[in-house]
């Protein structure tokens, strides 16, 4: 079997593993609130939209009609600023004093309203953040704005060993990727079906670790008998990645925050990402390091920290990016 | 190959020939990130000592017990367990501190400096000389991170240990977690220089005096 | 075959004995843990009990706890409610209002349950609601009383800064009045956000009234430099200025606004809006609190 064939066999089994579990864990989709509001979503940092299945009538312009409160907060409603209209009257702005935090979801309620001939007495509709935007954010902070070799300083070792050719840097970081993602999905059912049932929470690092371990040992083996051409190309890897501290960070972090299945594959995609991203650019850098005039005392590991410093403090600049 | 290994040997061996930071360079995540300020420092470096001593013993006391093919999962599960007492403990008596480097504490499982240790030395020496070379590597590292906490926290925020040396921030950037990168850059690169000029001055002194 | 055992049962011994000891430990800090966590968070409001932040609290201070849940119907909140866990004088109870205050249920919480443990709390909320309801843990008030004398409250809280959740710990004094600010946990940038816990910014909410805070804004201009004498408090032994010295200085700055942190203004603002949120949340819930208390006739412990 070649390689592509392997490739395209595994994606096809993760796709399918993938429906199934959507299937199962699907929520059941809310009441829409009496068919009137069909979306709602954050416009800015003091204003939500919400989009109407119908015009709403001229005579309604919402002074006084319109409620806005944090969900856990329904005795605390915000202060309302203003309610404006799209001019075809389909989607209305609803600005208010507060900061508003994309994190959090907040119920808008209309009062008295009618659209399209018809008259609702009151209506609530919750908006929050959509589960893609949920997990697009959970990627890109997992890669960039939280990566974790530059700014939360993990999987160090590994990283500077493996970041000398731009080649053995693709290597790793592909076989990272995959060992992680495959492994937290794992961790995550063990720990939200077994561990925390069972009350037991302190045997975490090690239950978590063993798992780890055995992934890759599977794929060692696995791989081995099924593919030699691919372990040949990232076999040597999958033994280093037992002592990358990012195996085990990224479990404790989506036990931590509470994450369901695919947030926690999120996050492992986006860290799994983020540290392929760090190798890479480490890794050119380097190569022209070598070619470079470097004082005695500093060849080798010395400079390449000198350099990831200039490379995390870039980082920094991330910090913060607003992904509402 | 049970070698003579002496308890002075095993702690030099462990602060300065083989430092796991400086010279090694295993394990440097907490090294870079939790040193803007010693105490983080100490108590890390506390917590991987104490880790790497009890794994050390424990693995040369069941050295003979655990079957060879196994003995990679078998370190792991007992450094985790290790790893685990001392998170508990941590966290039930000292939790102000423990707060700033509870992640860095359960990660000290995949440090690599412990499990090289018991590969390369514990699983092949008996309980005494393993207990001293966990004391040498647990001090060196903490050795490491407290030099590397000293002068990111003098430099950043002029305090030692939270006293106040001078009333100002000398270099506000040396407390930007980046620092820690640049710090121990250089301290690397100055504990070479070092070596090499001691290495230098020792060659000369014997061929003066033959 | 017999090999392959071999390894199987040594390795599920090792498994078997680190299980064994893990669990030990467990349960000989778990208890250590738990109390430790409670006393340092009572240290840290001890310090705000007297008007005078940090002067000795009179003997004989307890606090009360109020726990907030929100309440739903099992199928989607159509309305939801409110779920106070106050301790009443005949043993918690849960109060269940409605947003707009008005009383809906009071449910004795019966049985011996450690009310501060989140788990075993939420059964008992459950169990005193009984029928089908799903609810979600908010936050936590605490008040310091004596002698059936409010002394202090106090709100422990969230917000959201510039990278993660800033939770901190607001002190009040009974006339709603901010005694002061802590940071408990928080993710900022060192050196940048970080300096939220710094008592040069903490400190600045200190003696805010109520009508005070609501038009607090945040300044982009520099401390001024008495005014940084005396929000840091911890420094005035060391300082070779009098007493009256400072207290002058403070009066001056009294009715500031808060300067933001260099280099770090959306911090500053967040925890700011976060500060005015949390205390208007509060002082609302516990007007409603009081008011049906008084007109039900439930007699609490504070």
């Amino acid at each position: 079997m070649t390689a592509r064939a392997f490739f395209r066999r595994t994606v096809l089994l993760v796709l399918a593993a993938a429906c199934c579990a959507a299937l199962w864990t699907a929520p059941a989709t809310p009441a829409v609130a009496a068919g009137l509001i069909t979306d709602g979503s954050f416009h800015d940092d003091h204003t939500l939209s919400l989009t109407l299945a119908d015009a709403m009538d001229a005579g309604w312009d919402g002074a006084g009609k319109v409620t806005v409160f944090e969900r856990t907060s329904p005795d605390i409603p915000l202060t309302v600023r203003s309610v404006t209209f799209t001019p075809d009257r389909r989607e209305l702005h609803v600005a208010v004093e507060e900061l508003v935090n994309p994190g959090e979801a907040y119920v808008v309620r209309l009062r008295d309203c009618s659209a399209g001939g018809r008259a609702v007495a009151e209506v609530d509709y919750t908006v929050r953040r959509g589960m893609l935007a949920i997990l697009v954010t959970i990627i890109l902070s997992a890669s960039l704005i939280h990566n974790f070799v530059f700014t939360r300083y993990l999987g160090l070792c590994i990283f500077f060993g493996t970041s000398g050719r731009k080649e053995t840097a693709v290597g790793m970081g592909i076989s990272f990727t995959v060992v992680m993602t495959l492994s937290a999905g794992f961790i995550w059912a063990v720990y939200n079906f077994v561990l925390k049932p069972l009350h037991l929470d302190f045997l975490q690092v090690l239950v978590f670790v063993g798992i780890v371990a055995i992934f890759v040992q599977f794929l060692d083996t696995v791989l081995r008998k099924v593919n030699p051409f691919l372990f040949k190309k990232l076999g040597v890897y999958l033994v280093l990645i037992t002592t990358n501290c990012i195996v085990l960070a990224v479990p404790l972090i989506l036990v931590n925050n509470a994450y369901d299945m695919w947030e926690s594959l999120a996050l492992a995609l986006g860290s799994g990402a983020g540290f392929a991203l760090a190798l890479f650019l480490m890794a050119s850098v380097r190569e022209r390091l070598e070619l470079a005039d470097i004082p005695g005392p500093f060849r080798g590991l010395p400079i390449a920290f000198v350099v990831a410093g200039l490379f995390a403090l870039a980082f920094l600049g991330f910090s913060g990016l607003n992904l509402g | 190959m049970e070698g003579n290994y002496t308890v002075l040997n095993r702690l030099t061996n462990g602060i300065f020939k083989e430092n796991p930071i400086f010279k090694l360079a295993l394990s440097m995540c907490p090294a870079v990130a939790v040193t803007n300020n010693i105490r983080n420092g100490v108590l890390l470096g506390l917590a991987v000592l104490f880790v790497q001593v009890a794994s050390n013993c424990t693995v040369s006391l069941l050295r003979r017990v655990i079957h060879e093919r196994i003995r990679i999962p078998a370190y792991i599960i007992i450094i985790a367990t290790w790893v685990s007492v001392i998170d508990m403990v941590l966290a039930a008596y000292v939790p102000a501190v423990y707060k700033e480097v509870a992640l860095y504490v359960k990660l000290i499982v995949v440090f690599a400096i412990i499990i090289s240790r018991l590969e390369v030395f514990a699983c092949r020496n008996k309980l005494w000389p393993s207990f001293w070379d966990g004391v040498g590597m647990g001090v060196g590292f903490l050795f490491a991170l407290v030099m590397v906490g000293f002068v990111r926290e003098l430099l950043g925020s002029g305090t030692v240990w939270g006293y106040e040396i001078v009333p100002f921030r000398p270099f506000f950037f040396w407390s930007l977690p980046p620092a820690g990168f640049f710090a121990i850059g250089l301290l690397m690169a100055l504990f070479i220089w070092v070596e090499k000029k001691f290495e230098a001055w020792q060659q000369k002194r014997k061929e003066v005096r033959p | 075959m017999r090999e392959f055992l071999k390894i199987a049962l040594n390795l599920f011994l090792i498994s078997l004995a680190s299980a064994a000891i893990l669990g030990l430990v467990f349960m000989q800090t778990e208890k250590a843990r738990k109390r430790n966590e409670r006393t340092r968070m009572e240290q840290a409001m001890l310090t705000y009990v007297t008007p005078t932040p940090g002067a000795p609290a009179p003997a004989g201070v307890a606090f009360r706890s109020i726990h907030r849940y929100l309440v739903e119907g099992a199928d989607g909140p159509v309305r939801s409610a409110i779920g106070y866990v106050l301790p009443a004088q005949t043993g918690p109870v849960v109060l269940l209002l409605t947003p707009e205050g008005a009383l809906e249920k009071v449910a004795p919480i019966t049985g011996d349950h450690d009310l501060e443990d989140e788990a075993e709390r939420d059964r008992a909320v459950a169990q005193a609601l009984g029928g089908k309801v799903r609810l979600t843990y908010t936050d936590s008030y605490a008040v310091a009383v004596k002698d059936g004398q409010r002394l202090a409250s106090f709100i422990r809280g969230r917000t959201q800064g510039f990278k993660t959740w800033v939770h901190m710990l607001v002190a009040l004094s009974p006339d709603n009045t901010v005694r002061g600010l802590d940071i408990l946990e928080q993710e900022e940038d060192p050196g940048l956000g970080g300096d939220i816990g710094y008592e040069y910014f903490r400190n600045q909410f200190m003696g805010r009234t109520l009508e005070a805070l609501e038009k607090l804004k945040v300044v982009k201009l520099p401390l001024p430099r008495d005014y940084r004498m005396c929000l840091e408090r911890s420094r005035w032994p060391k300082l070779d200025v009098g007493a009256d010295e400072i207290e002058r200085m403070c009066q001056t700055h009294r009715d500031d606004d808060i300067y933001a942190i260099t280099g770090a203004t959306i911090s500053s603002t967040r925890v700011t809006a976060g500060v005015k949120k949390l205390v208007h949340a509060f002082v609302t819930r516990m007007r409603a609190i009081d008011a049906v208390a008084a007109r039900e006739g439930i007699a609490l412990t504070f």
